[in-house]
């Protein structure tokens, strides 16, 4: 065993005390979370106290358990016994209770492991892992996009304007460093101070190329309704297409299987500028529209005077989209910003958009695409649009029959033709609004919504899904409506986006976009409304629905959203001194970062250079610089001749570790104190490859790997 | 070590001569147990031609050392009638002439004839040199600087080999003539010998009944003639390179600088360590002087040398202290150019 400085000691105790802590801390009283904290750091102490006694391996680890005994025992006697309990209280009781209980447990714990790995180094890796978990338990709520969480960490680092991911970052590297430097603290104090400069330098580098090549996206999803690119990727196959051409990135797909597992992330917020309740109380942010029928599903149009009111492109400058709908007293002008987190294929907007401008982005590192639009929102209710005919007057026959074209298959205008009798009255039969409700709440009857569900491999998928078990989700549900309004005469196609609930709103201006909320939808064409959305709302549901937003992180990311243009231009001096001093550090942090990989270059190349010259040695330099190399190597290796000390005498010192080193060190001497003996470029050679030999024998694997990217040893070798 | 370098006539001679010194290091290793640091030191004094003051307790060993010594090394001239090993024991009341010998009035032939005294011999051990007159020690210290004696205006040399083993005392002083500093200069070096280690100690013991002293029969000898040739090898081919030379005249006159000392090394003292560190490099298998060779002998060679202030530390841990930066630049300039 090595005898580590106390710097080292003491430093461990401090990293088990704050993964002691970082347990505890989000499941404990702060009491028993400082109670971790203690046990973790005695328990370190103890630990390598303990392994350093005569104790055989196995009774120290079962000593150890034993602790962990006592913690339950001692817990378990103040809270559920008399013997205390009713002289504290109830409530001291279990916060002693709990503090015991975390102070053994960490004292136990963290002892056992760090008994095991002072004793075997194979074990400081299991050490590494818990204190690597700790941390990442401690922020693994932060993932998924929930930039505010956990909220003890986070809110504090928000409200200074730092951003929480950079910092827990920081944090992790620099855990991951300091544990680094433990692994290799044997190697001697002043060492592990040059290799945290080291570190410290890394992380400059860290924070420099974050801040460069922006924050992480979220994560992609399973999404599966083309709203994102590489939403389809490499699933295609596997969920069966059948032979029915190659589909386009952003079609909407018919999956067995809709993963939406990791779907909860925020994609974007949208902003609402002024206020508009939609009367069907769901927002519908719509991304592209599909109404050709391709003889197997809806795919994008390629007539160029079909669905004229989609916008392809984000907008650089103002797009005015060609078609709007008709204005009047059923739409009214609502201004909305999307700040988008994720990429996506196409802009969305509030259906109907009119226009779409570019906005300045607030936060350039965390929102990809800011944009405002301007939408002609309906606010028509169903009974209002009673009167209204289906189609445009403005349409061509051609365009109306492509609207209306649907599969060759009798079956579905049978069936609308059956629900429309069976479920209206005469007087509304042709009343196309309320076709379309009776059809939709059919549907939303006798459907059964399931994330899960085999039609993806049918001929032909929605037939099999209407006509089978009707079980599906909304590419199914959006379809079935489509086909089934089409197949009576009225035009509709499938809109794909994103469905937001008004409730979500909260009463606040901002609304999350998760990526659980992706959703496509049937639409109708409404004589004077234009484009309006019926959607089938499915009594039966296979699936949980969607856990709500978290409403802190909607008001969050909506005032991150709205950050630049909400804040006023002069404001008081001291932000103006921390703007600049913010500014300052982040570009000295990227000039240091860049600096010091200059430095580091420079050094590597002269440590590289060091290593490859025997192979341009003359024969003359040969021995001064074939032992020069070697002795790099071994300074790697942290194998140093102290200061006073005889080339000889290390060379002695060595000997265990390397015989064949002494013979070099003496063709060193003779060849720089005038001796005769000279050695042929081949036996060097020779000696290298024995002395490579000894090496690899000697030290582990890792020892040398890690050595190879050591960039100072050389300046210390002697 | 290594491969056998060209073989050339100076290869040879180092050869042989190391080979002789390793038969006298066996030899005396084999007699003399715990003590190999001490031996290595006399050989390298007796190859450098210099002289040893031996400091220690009695029965430490020190006749045993010097009588191996002499009788390992066999005289291949006998007929110049010179002895192997000679003991004097010093007593405040010897003569000079006890010593170097004296003209004796001869009745046959009427006439005055030299009778050599016991330093006429290859090695002498010349016990409890500080209880004597000094009349007497100077007349041991000028044999043994001049490798002469001259008794009634005859100059009588001594053998070519002479080699001097002193001794005193370190603690009983009383009615003592402690030897000044200047007369310690004749000696190479100061070698204080400590009690040996246990181990050694009963390595001694389970050698009883057979005395120590027959411990090295039957291991090879070296003959006179060898070490006379062994000593002219480390004067003409062992090569003490510049750095060497020049690490030892900064270490000197650091040493004279420093605060802590009255009176510095002398020149002859660098003089005399030149021998000395190329004897070691040779007892050591090498034909160049190396920082270890310094590093081993320096404090040995200045020790007794230079006088301290008082309250200062031991001299063998200054001259340690400045020798460092000496090695380290040595240690440094073997990587440069």
């Amino acid at each position: 065993m090595v005898e580590e400085p106390w710097l080292a000691t003491a430093l461990r105790a401090a990293v088990m005390a704050a993964t002691a802590f970082a347990f505890a801390w989000p499941i404990a009283q702060p009491w028993a979370a400082g109670a971790a904290a203690l046990g973790g750091c005695v328990g370190a102490l103890a630990g390598a106290g303990a392994a350093r006694t005569r104790l055989r391996t196995p009774a120290l680890v079962l000593g150890f358990a034993a602790l962990l005994l006592v913690a339950w025992g001692l817990r378990a006697s103040v809270v559920s016994t008399n013997l205390l309990a009713p002289s504290l209280g109830p409530g001291r009781a279990l916060d002693l209770g709990d503090a015991l209980f975390f102070g053994f447990a960490a004292l136990g714990t963290l002892g056992t492991l760090r008994a095991l790995s002072a004793r075997h180094r194979v074990a400081s890796i299991f050490e590494l892992l818990v204190v690597g978990l700790a941390f990442a338990n401690l922020v693994a709520a932060h993932r998924m996009g929930a930039i505010d969480r956990p909220h003890d960490l986070a809110d504090p680092i928000l409200a200074a304007g730092g951003d929480p991911t950079i910092v827990f970052l920081a944090v992790g590297a620099v855990a991951t460093g300091v544990m680094v430097l433990l692994l290799l603290s044997e190697r001697g104090l002043l060492r592990s101070g040059v290799d945290l400069l080291v570190v410290v330098g890394l992380l400059l580098l860290l924070f420099g190329t974050t801040h460069m090549l922006r924050m992480p996206s979220p994560p992609p999803t399973g999404g599966g309704l083309g709203l994102r690119p590489n939403d389809e990727s490499g699933q295609g196959q596997n969920h069966g297409q059948g032979g029915h051409g190659q589909s386009r990135d952003d079609d909407l797909q018919f999956r067995d299987q809709y993963d939406q597992s990791n779907d909860n992330v925020p994609v974007g917020v949208v902003l609402l500028h002024d206020d508009y309740s939609p009367p069907s109380g769901v927002y519908y942010l719509r991304q592209n529209a599909f109404s050709q029928y391709n003889g197997r599903r809806l795919v994008g149009t390629t007539r160029p005077d079909a669905d004229r009111d989609l916008v392809a492109s984000f907008p650089s400058t103002r797009i005015d989209v060609p078609e709007t709908p008709p204005l009047g007293a059923n739409r009214t002008l609502v201004r909305t910003t999307v700040a988008l987190l994720a990429e996506h294929t196409r802009p969305m907007g509030l259906e109907a958009p009119l226009r779409f401008e570019p906005a300045q982005n607030p936060d350039p590192d965390r929102f990809v695409r800011v944009y405002d639009i301007t939408s002609a929102a309906l606010t028509a209710d169903a009974a209002a649009m009673l009167g209204a005919t289906a189609g445009s007057s403005s349409w061509s026959p051609d365009l109306f029959r492509y609207y209306t074209q649907g599969p060759d298959d009798p079956r579905y205008a049978a069936l609308a033709n059956q629900i429309l009798d069976e479920s209206l009255p005469a007087e509304m039969r042709h009343v196309p609004v309320a076709e379309i409700l009776a059809l939709m709440d059919w549907l939303g009857a006798v459907g059964t919504y399931s994330l899960r569900s085999r039609h993806a491999n049918a001929e032909d998928p929605t037939a099999d899904f209407l006509f089978g078990d009707r079980i599906g989700y909304c590419v199914h549900f959006s379809h079935a409506a489509t086909f089934l309004a089409r197949s009576v005469g009225l035009p509709a196609r499938v809109g794909s986006g994103y469905a937001l609930e008004e409730a979500q709103r909260q009463g606040g201006s901002a609304l999350l976009i998760a990526g659980d909320r992706a959703h496509a939808w049937p639409e109708f064409y409404l004589e004077g409304y234009g484009w309006v959305v019926f959607d089938v709302s499915p009594r039966t549901v296979a699936t949980p629905p969607p856990s709500p937003p978290d409403p802190e992180l909607q008001r969050l990311l909506g005032e991150l959203a709205r950050g630049q243009s909400v804040a006023p231009p002069d404001a008081s001096p001291v932000p103006e001194m921390v703007r600049a001093a913010r500014r300052v550090g982040s570009s000295a942090a990227t000039y240091g970062g860049l600096g010091l990989a200059l430095v580091l270059l420079v050094l590597f190349l002269w440590k590289s250079w060091r290593r490859l010259a025997p192979l341009f040695s003359s024969e003359a330099a040969l021995p001064r610089v074939v032992y020069r190399a070697e002795l790099d190597r071994l300074s790697e290796l942290s194998r140093r001749r102290r200061r006073g000390e005889s080339r000889e005498a290390f060379a002695t010192r060595l000997a265990s570790e390397l015989p064949t080193f002494e013979g070099l060190t003496r063709a060193h001497l003779a060849s720089a104190f005038g001796g005769r003996l000279r050695l042929e470029r081949a036996r060097y050679r020779e000696l290298a490859g024995l002395l490579g030999r000894e090496r690899r024998a000697s030290f582990a694997v890792w020892r040398r790997a890690l050595a190879l990217f050591d960039p100072f040893s050389f300046l210390w070798s002697r | 070590m290594m491969n056998a370098p060209a073989l050339d006539t100076a290869q040879t001679s180092v050869d042989a001569a190391r080979d002789a010194l390793q038969r006298l290091r066996m030899r005396l290793r084999a007699a003399i147990r715990g003590r190999d640091e001490v031996i290595d030191l006399v050989l390298v004094a007796l190859v450098a031609d210099g002289h040893v003051l031996l400091e220690d307790f009695p029965g430490s060993g020190k006749t045993t050392l010097a009588r191996v010594l002499g009788e390992s090394i066999v005289d291949d001239q006998p007929a110049d009638g010179i002895a192997g090993f000679r003991r004097i024991q010093f007593t405040p009341d010897l003569l000079p002439s006890d010593i170097t010998g004296t003209n004796v009035f001869e009745l046959e032939t009427g006439r005055f004839s030299f009778r050599r005294g016991p330093i006429f011999a290859h090695v002498v051990l010349a016990d409890e040199i500080n209880r004597t007159s000094p009349k007497v020690q100077a007349a041991m210290l000028e044999a043994m600087a001049e490798k002469q004696v001259t008794v009634d205006d005859t100059t009588h040399p001594l053998d070519e080999l002479f080699f001097v083993i002193a001794t005193q005392n370190p603690l009983d002083l009383a009615g003592t003539y402690p030897l000044p500093t200047p007369q310690l200069d004749r000696f190479l070096f100061k070698l204080v010998m400590h009690h040996i280690d246990r181990d050694s100690e009963l390595a001694v013991l389970d050698a009883y009944p057979r005395p120590n002293l027959t411990m090295a029969d039957g291991l090879a000898t070296v003959s006179r003639t060898e070490v006379v040739a062994a000593r002219k090898v480390v004067r003409h081919e062992v090569h003490i390179a510049q750095a060497v030379k020049d690490s030892l005249v900064d270490l000197a006159r650091s040493l004279r600088s420093d605060p802590r000392i009255l009176s510095g090394a002398s020149t002859r003292s660098l003089v005399l360590s030149l021998p000395a560190l190329a004897a070691r490099a040779l007892l050591f298998g090498r034909d160049f002087v190396s920082p270890e060779d310094l590093e081993a002998l320096a404090p040995f060679v200045f020790e007794h040398r230079i006088e301290c202030a008082p309250g200062a530390d031991e001299p063998g841990d200054i001259v340690r202290e400045l020798l460092a930066p000496q090695l380290e630049r040595l240690a440094r300039q073997s990587l440069r150019r």
